[in-house]
């Protein structure tokens, strides 16, 4: 289905709707068209004019070729091939040939002085020729199987358009009676439209990413390591276990007997390896800046590459986006990523990185125990203290008051006191025994005597036991010290022995951080993953541009 | 240059026919009687008000703020399921315009879109005024963020309603579903939940969901860090390109069938 069109000294084209096939066509005073159609039956479309002329030929199974000529400027065009074939044009002073060759189906575009020709094709409808002239451009584009060309031209030359169909048919043009469906201003501006945002969405972006992709981006290599932070001695991992204890009980008790990882200890460690921390003490060791911030790295990877910025959060967000650490809620194992442009660099800060890791949990493991132990440790070193004040308190008073024992020195004193009460009684017994038989026995005086005696003593001895100043009132202070020195001691004992217990447990509590998998380091760069990227860029592109192109046709059925 | 005046004046046309096209639809909707076209947020509005309350009632110990986490997720569904509803079966009673040259369809879905976005939009800004007045609550920490979900949330319920517009024309089957379907889309808008509430295993799962991260966006953009949130606004943004895509794909090659009849 060939089209061609132009006109007196403005432009035509048309625009053929899917279902109905139509040409349009146009000519010019003084310049030329060439059309060209193709299909399986050969046809050929001739445009001339008053002074110029052009050939299109166009191709089937029958090869042909037309030809055009004018006054004073000529062109040829021919096709060969089993293909459809091409169309060319040309203008006031130049020749243009335009030959395509091959199996495929093929545009052509003939041009003159200064003039772009672009034409696009897609889908399986063999495609269109598009000429034109001094100043303009024109696009062509066909889409699906039903061949929908446009064409547009300027200032005062031509245009051709072509299109295909298995319909043979040849449009010629002609002047001054152009069919147009739509008004002229409308497709000025819907082909100036399309074209531009053709090239803005699906073009330009694709054209950047194949040179961005293409050749400038550098390889990034990826260095991961795997870790958990175990730790060995816990009965319960807590939280998971419970929370998954109502229905599997038993299970839940297996999974936390033994040693069990730590969800939070693991996103401690994590935590740290995503923090300015151990970003600043990466840069202290490895110059992560310059590392980064290299120009052997593309500009747009670098770091302060694009927006000169080299101040520390500036290079702390672009760690982020490098180095990911992350805990896997189900496993608890964390994932280490270092991404960079050298495989041996990044390998090296990911290990690094676990190595600081480990510092970490050792740090925490130092400040667990400590912590655990240290009222234990406060507690005997208080139960010490008071024991040997207590020790200080028995001994000062046995020297200041002489006393050993109040108590049993008391009982000695009593046996004594006894002893006396035994020989007194006794001396009182025989003195009356004496007394009713012989009234002036001299042994009398002797017995009073030794009765008085023993009285005496009796009664300097148990005011020794019971009096002001006794052994009695003493005990009273002794036993206190005692019992404060028995309360010390147990004290003392217990004390100990929550220690050696808050030791253990303590030791129990330690975390290890273990490392599943090693950072590795990768001898072929798998990222950036060109070629999807740029499919992706075109992808977009393309859909990008059929939104828009489908709400500029919106916003252009309101023209006229 | 021809042809960007020609465009420009094309597009100022449309503005105005779209403009117009709004002023009938509210007219036509809400009448001059009463409050008029204040309807157009006050229904909105007593609907949300209606849902927050019932939450603060049933969510009494929530870690979040109950009433903008009702606020912001009932307003975004009110979006999207108003803009798709309104769109459903659009042509038929506007069908007398279309003989003038200058309305196309696409015109009657924006103008009805605009509408139903703006709406909502007004019924949460002034919802969110009242209760932050009110000191039931804190002001959005990041409002732009905020603005921008809310944004790919709108531009979700135009691509949405396009496809519902052009499918219901197409189908009268499509039409009775759908109504099936926006209710059972309901739960898995992310209205009722945070993300961060789910399981591990099924976050990923429902973050396929655009609904859920334009909600979760919104959230964020309101409480900050108060809550953590998950979401990928290019994702929502893809899924927002490649519908709207396909919706105006759908509106240009569904209308023929409209002209000819």
């Amino acid at each position: 289905m060939p089209g061609t069109g132009q006109s007196e000294s403005a432009a035509i084209s048309e625009a053929a709707t899917p279902n109905a096939p139509m040409s349009r066509a146009g000519q010019s005073e003084s310049p030329v068209t060439g059309a060209a159609a193709t299909g399986k039956a050969p046809i050929s479309g001739a445009g001339q004019a008053e002074s110029a002329a052009t050939g299109a030929a166009a191709t089937g199974k029958a090869p042909m070729s037309g030809a055009g000529q004018s006054k004073s400027a000529a062109t040829g065009a021919a096709a060969t091939g089993k293909a459809p074939m091409s169309g060319a044009g040309q203008s006031k002073s130049v020749n243009i040939g335009a030959a395509a060759r091959g199996k495929t189906p093929m545009p052509g575009a003939g041009q003159s002085k200064s003039v772009n020709a672009d034409a696009a094709a897609r889908g399986k409808a063999p495609m269109p020729g598009a000429s034109q002239s001094e100043s303009a451009n024109i696009g062509a584009a066909a889409r699906g199987k039903a061949p929908l060309p446009r064409a547009g031209q300027t200032s005062s030359v031509s245009t051709g358009a072509a299109g295909t169909g298995k319909k043979p048919t040849h449009g010629t043009g002609q002047a001054n009676s152009v069919v147009a469906t739509e008004p002229q201003r409308g497709i000025f501006a819907r082909l100036r439209g399309i074209d531009r945002l053709f090239l803005l969405t699906v073009l330009v972006p694709t054209t950047l990413a194949v040179l961005y992709f293409g050749f400038i981006a550098s390889d990034i290599f990826i260095s991961e390591s795997h870790f958990v932070v175990r730790n060995p001695g816990s009965k319960s991992s807590g939280g998971l276990s419970s929370l998954v204890g109502g229905a599997g009980g038993g299970l839940a008790a297996l999974a936390g007997a033994g040693s069990s990882s730590s969800p939070g200890d693991s996103s401690s460690v994590t935590d740290f390896m995503n923090s300015r921390d151990a970003l600043r003490q990466l840069d202290k060791e490895f110059d992560f800046k310059r590392l980064f911030g290299s120009p052997q790295i593309d500009r747009v990877s670098r770091f302060a590459g694009l927006d000169f910025n080299d101040s520390f959060e500036a290079l702390f967000k672009y760690y982020q986006n490098h180095v990911t650490a992350t805990v896997d809620a189900t496993t608890s194992i964390n994932v280490l990523t270092v991404r960079g442009f050298k495989a041996e660099d990044v390998r090296r800060i990911n290990e690094r990185l676990l190595e600081l890791g480990e510092q970490l949990v050792n740090a925490l493991n130092e400040r667990g125990f400590k912590d655990t132990i240290r009222f234990a440790e406060d507690a005997v070193t208080e139960a010490e203290h008071r024991d040997r004040q207590a020790a200080l308190a028995v001994s000062g008073y046995r020297h200041r008051e002489a006393v050993f024992d109040p108590s049993q020195q008391a009982g000695l004193q009593l046996q004594a006191v006894a002893t006396l009460q035994g020989e007194l009684s006794a001396a009182k017994t025989r003195l009356a025994q004496i007394r009713s038989l012989a009234k002036d026995n001299p042994q009398i005086r002797s017995l009073e005597r030794l009765v008085d005696a023993t009285q005496a003593e009796i009664d300097v001895q148990s005011d020794k036991v019971t009096g002001r100043l006794s052994l009695a009132n003493k005990s009273a202070e002794y036993e206190g010290l005692v019992l404060e020195k028995g309360f010390a001691d147990k004290q003392l004992e217990t004390a100990q022995a929550s220690l050696v217990q808050a030791r253990n447990d303590a030791v129990s509590k330690q975390l290890y951080l273990v490392r599943t998998v090693q950072p590795n380091r990768q001898d072929i760069a798998l990222e950036p993953r060109r070629l999807r990227s740029i499919l992706a860029t075109l992808v977009f592109g393309l859909i990008a541009w059929g939104v828009l192109s489908l709400l500029a046709a919106g916003v252009k059925e309101h023209q006229g | 240059m021809g042809h960007t005046t020609g465009f420009r004046r094309a597009l100022g046309v449309q503005f105005r026919v779209i403009g117009a096209l709004l002023m009938r639809e509210i007219i036509t909707r809400y009448g001059r009687d009463n409050i008029g076209f204040l309807w157009l947020f006050v229904e909105p509005m007593m609907f949300t008000m209606g849902v927050t309350t019932l939450f603060s009632f049933r969510h009494g110990s929530s870690p979040v703020p109950i009433i903008p986490f009702a606020l912001t997720g009932y307003s975004t569904i009110l979006l999207w399921r108003n803009g798709s509803n309104r769109c459903a079966k659009a042509i038929q009673p506007n069908m007398a315009l279309l003989y003038h040259r200058q309305v196309t369809i696409l015109d009657l879905f924006a103008a009805r879109l605009l509408l139903e976005v703006a709406g909502a939009t007004v019924s949460l800004v002034t919802l969110l005024s009242i209760v932050i007045f009110l000191g039931l609550t804190e002001s959005p920490s990041d409002p732009l963020t905020m603005a921008v979900g809310w944004l790919l949330m709108a531009w979700f319920a135009a691509a949405l309603g396009l496809i519902v517009g052009a499918m219901t024309e197409r189908s009268m089957a499509f039409e009775r579903i759908w109504h099936t379907v926006t209710y059972l889309m309901f739960p898995l808008s992310g209205t009722f939940f945070m993300v961060d509430w789910l399981p591990p295993s099924i976050q990923g799962w429902a973050l396929w969901v655009p609904m859920i991260n334009g909600t979760e966006m919104i959230r964020d953009g309101y409480f900050g860090h108060l809550v953590p949130t998950h979401y990928s606004a290019s994702y929502l943004a893809t899924v927002d390109l490649v519908m709207l895509w396909i919706g105006l794909r759908l509106v240009e090659s569904g209308r023929h069938l409209v002209e000819l009849e």
